[in-house]
């Protein structure tokens, strides 16, 4: 991949960002310009950060610096319940797989697909650093029929 | 921008370079009865350890109030998962082998909320040949 412009057109696949995101959408995405632009809500792209392959990831951001975060399905970020509209209906707690941080760091982010039961995330390798984000999806444009901003709900 | 460059710009939006993958390292499709079994024959055991406990003294009624709290959750717990292999696994082709299927995921829902709301043990042992039976569906239709 080559110089990410401003603004560019992404084809999504895989199935963790159910139901927000179906394989085939084409998102909008805007660059980062800046480590601190990020929000809670923001759906998000950047390498794996393990390091297994050159795959882009797209993941939700969850937790902020400073924020302790417990994840199984449900999040509780400082011992409070995320309200998550846009999870599964029946999503359920599964506490006794419940992982998280007792703080994240300065300038690093919590993130975890939406189709809880079906993503690797940071459940599983732990907060990226804000330099690692390459950009946000902004919009979905194809297909037109779900054309629509995503929004962070935050 | 002429004709030429217009027509670059719409492929590219339409089918673009770049992909973003919502990664998951489990392949989906992996399912098991195995925790349901568990489960049902969890709540069969806590049953019969109810049944037991006779004395009535602080250590008895903290034990039997910790088995009715595990028979309780694992009835909750066998229902959760059938439901999961139920509707996530099983397609409409399966139904043409076991075309009791469903009619089978209910009674085991029944049996579970009976098994949640008393403490009868042929309920519990009901319940475990009941899911048993519907592992043996399952195995019967994976490749």
């Amino acid at each position: 991949m080559g110089a990410l412009s401003a603004w560019m057109p992404v084809s999504f696949q895989g199935d963790s960002m159910l139901p927000t995101l179906v394989v085939g959408d084409r998102l909008l995405v805007k660059r980062t310009q800046s480590d601190t632009e990020h929000k809670r809500g923001d759906i998000v792209f950047f390498r794996d950060p393990r390091g297994l392959s050159d795959t882009l990831i797209i993941k939700r951001i969850i937790g902020l610096p400073g924020e302790s975060v417990r994840a199984s399905r449900l999040v509780y970020i400082n011992g409070e319940l995320l309200k998550e509209p846009y999870l599964h209906d029946d999503i359920e707690e599964v506490s006794q797989s419940a992982r998280g941080v007792n703080q994240i760091r300065d300038a690093s982010y919590f993130v975890m697909g939406d189709n809880r039961r079906a993503s690797t995330d940071s459940r599983d390798f732990g907060v990226i650093n804000a330099s690692e984000i390459l950009g946000t999806a902004i919009l979905r444009y194809l297909p037109l029929i779900r054309f629509t901003k995503l929004k962070r709900h935050h | 921008m002429n004709f030429s460059q217009i027509s670059v710009t719409l492929r590219r939006i339409a089918n673009p370079e770049i992909t973003v993958h919502g990664h998951c390292d489990v392949p989906c499709g992996i399912y098991d009865p195995k925790d349901a079994q568990l489960a049902a024959e969890t709540v069969e055991k806590m049953m019969t350890l109810m049944d037991g406990v006779e004395a009535n003294s602080n250590a008895t009624r903290n034990s039997f109030i910790r088995y009715v709290t595990a028979k309780e959750t694992h009835a909750e717990k066998v229902k959760h998962e059938v439901r999961i292999i139920w509707g996530d696994y099983f397609k409409p082709e399966h139904l043409e082998k076991f075309p009791d299927l469903h009619a089978k995921v209910w009674q085991i829902m029944k049996t579970a909320s009976a098994c949640r709301q008393g403490a009868n043990v042929a309920d519990a042992a009901n319940l475990r040949q009941q899911v048993d039976e519907f592992a043996d569906m399952f195995w019967a239709t994976k490749n």
